[in-house]
């Protein structure tokens, strides 16, 4: 079922949560809602939901205007980032809440409770308490309990906030697959632009309660629609009024006219890659990123002059996003300008 | 003698109460209506199973207090004995009126019956804290 909001606006008193917001989540898709907090991706979120309720602007699922529904009969399945189990009932209990209400059979409640528990990885753990279970557990305890009423739509509120790096990666994959599955149209919020990128197949960056831009994972990537995108989706330096990736930068030995000179601060190993941090002319300071191999042939060293030259460098016709108002670029749009310059500064 | 129970004893319920409902937080209701819970239904299946240890807690302080009310039920309720005195009233009433034994075997009563409530505090706070 596909979901789209229209012109949602939301202020909690004097700050604007939404401002003037319209998303179109196509069926079956998995969708983040990336942003930094306070950007109004959970208040969307919970929006749609109806967890929230609109200053004006419509909530669409499957072409149908829930926005003056009630949560309990927009049929929606929700999972919140502190699992939000309730403490008093088994995993069982949890689980087949949703079943219990709608006035399912006990025989019946119990078939659909194990399938669930057999999906979400959990058998066996039916009789636990959710104080019993790790925070990954708890989680996909609160995942088959969405699931279980069989949702048109699952909503996750950074579902993997709260938990350690380790259990988060192994749950990213484990939902991309799930996703895969199930295909039931999927919203998940987070401010982790990796997580973002691995696990969703559209990303809709929010920032300051607008829609910043949306589009692919690549999209965003190479075709940034003004500075707050390229820079929260990836590394980026800045050279005068163009922004450049760190691995957009070519460090070379010998200088002519499209290369800027440069004094090698810092060298950082990490790993197979190299962070180099330079110091420009006029003391503006940018990083490369080279591969191992790279910094071997140009034996560098600190203290060293180099000639740097951008490739892909961008720039955005003096945009600003922390400008609240001016300058809002529609969803999709690229214009604003990705002209490339080959020198820069 | 109810209402004057009812007004001192009340807010020890509320006391307890609040409290424990702060610190469940709304998101437990919140996944409730999502799972298309009415809000009667939400009320009874998880915000009261939730907080019945800090409810039940809340009750046995109000019988606490009440089983000692002296100068509010004696004020309001006319102290008319059998029907609108608590046991401390009639401690009184009994040794003003020289009946020694009725009143000291009226406040041993009212110390055992301090005694169970002291038990069954101890036994919910435990809960409580689980």
């Amino acid at each position: 079922m596909g979901i789209s909001v229209e012109g949602a606006n939301k202020s909690f008193g004097d700050f604007q949560a939404l401002d003037d917001v319209s998303i179109e989540v196509p069926d079956g898709s998995l969708t983040a809602l990336l942003g930094p907090s306070g950007s109004g991706k959970s208040t969307l979120l919970r929006a749609i939901a109806g967890l929230e309720t609109l200053d004006t602007g419509r909530v669409l699922i499957d072409g149908e205007d829930v926005s003056r529904k009630p949560t309990q009969k927009r049929e929606v399945g929700f999972v919140f980032q502190h699992y939000a189990a309730f403490k008093h009932m088994t995993v069982y209990e949890n689980v087949g809440f949703g079943l219990k209400i709608r006035k399912w059979k006990k025989d019946k409640i119990r078939a659909r409770v194990d399938e669930l528990l057999n999906l979400v990885q959990l058998p066996g753990l039916a009789d636990r308490y959710p104080s019993q279970l790790s925070g990954g557990q708890r989680q996909r305890m609160a995942l088959a309990r969405a699931l279980a009423v069989q949702p048109q739509v699952l909503l996750l509120d950074e579902p993997f906030g709260a938990l350690d790096a380790k259990v988060r990666k192994d749950l990213r994959t484990w939902l991309r697959n799930l996703h895969e599955e199930m295909n039931v149209t999927t919203i998940f919020v987070t401010h982790d632009q990796e997580e973002a990128m691995d696990v969703a197949g559209q990303l809709v960056v929010m920032n300051q309660g607008r829609v910043e831009q949306s589009g692919s994972a690549g999209d965003l990537y190479e075709k940034p629609a003004n500075e707050f995108v390229m820079s929260f989706v990836g590394e980026v330096n800045r050279l005068g009024d163009h922004f450049v990736r760190p691995h957009d930068i070519e460090v070379v030995r010998d200088k002519d006219e499209s290369t800027e000179e440069a004094m090698v601060q810092r060298i950082v190993a990490l790993g197979f890659e190299i962070r180099v941090e330079f110091v420009l002319g006029d003391g503006t300071e940018v990083w490369a990123q080279l591969t191992r191999n790279e910094l071997q042939r140009l034996e560098l060293r600190e203290g060293q002059i180099a000639y740097l030259r951008p490739v892909h460098a961008k720039s955005f016709n003096g945009s600003s996003p922390s400008n609240p108002r001016g300058a809002s670029t529609p969803h999709g749009s690229t214009d604003g300008g990705d002209a490339e310059v080959t020198a820069a500064a | 003698m109810v209402l004057a129970c009812i007004f001192v004893s009340v807010p020890f319920v509320v006391r307890e109460t609040v409290p424990v409902l702060q610190e469940i937080g709304t998101e437990q209701e919140q996944a409730a209506e999502t799972l298309g819970a009415s809000g009667w239904q939400t009320f009874w299946r998880v915000t009261l199973p939730a907080i019945r240890w800090g409810v039940a807690y809340g009750v046995v302080l109000c019988t606490a207090r009440v089983l000692g009310e002296f100068g509010a039920v004696s004020i309001v309720s006319g102290h008319i004995t059998g029907e609108t005195q608590t046991l401390p009233l009639f401690v009184e009433q009994q040794y003003q009126n020289f009946n020694l034994p009725g009143a000291f075997g009226a406040a041993v009563l009212l110390a055992l019956l301090a005694l169970v409530v002291l038990m069954a505090m101890n036994l919910l706070k435990r809960k409580e804290a689980a």
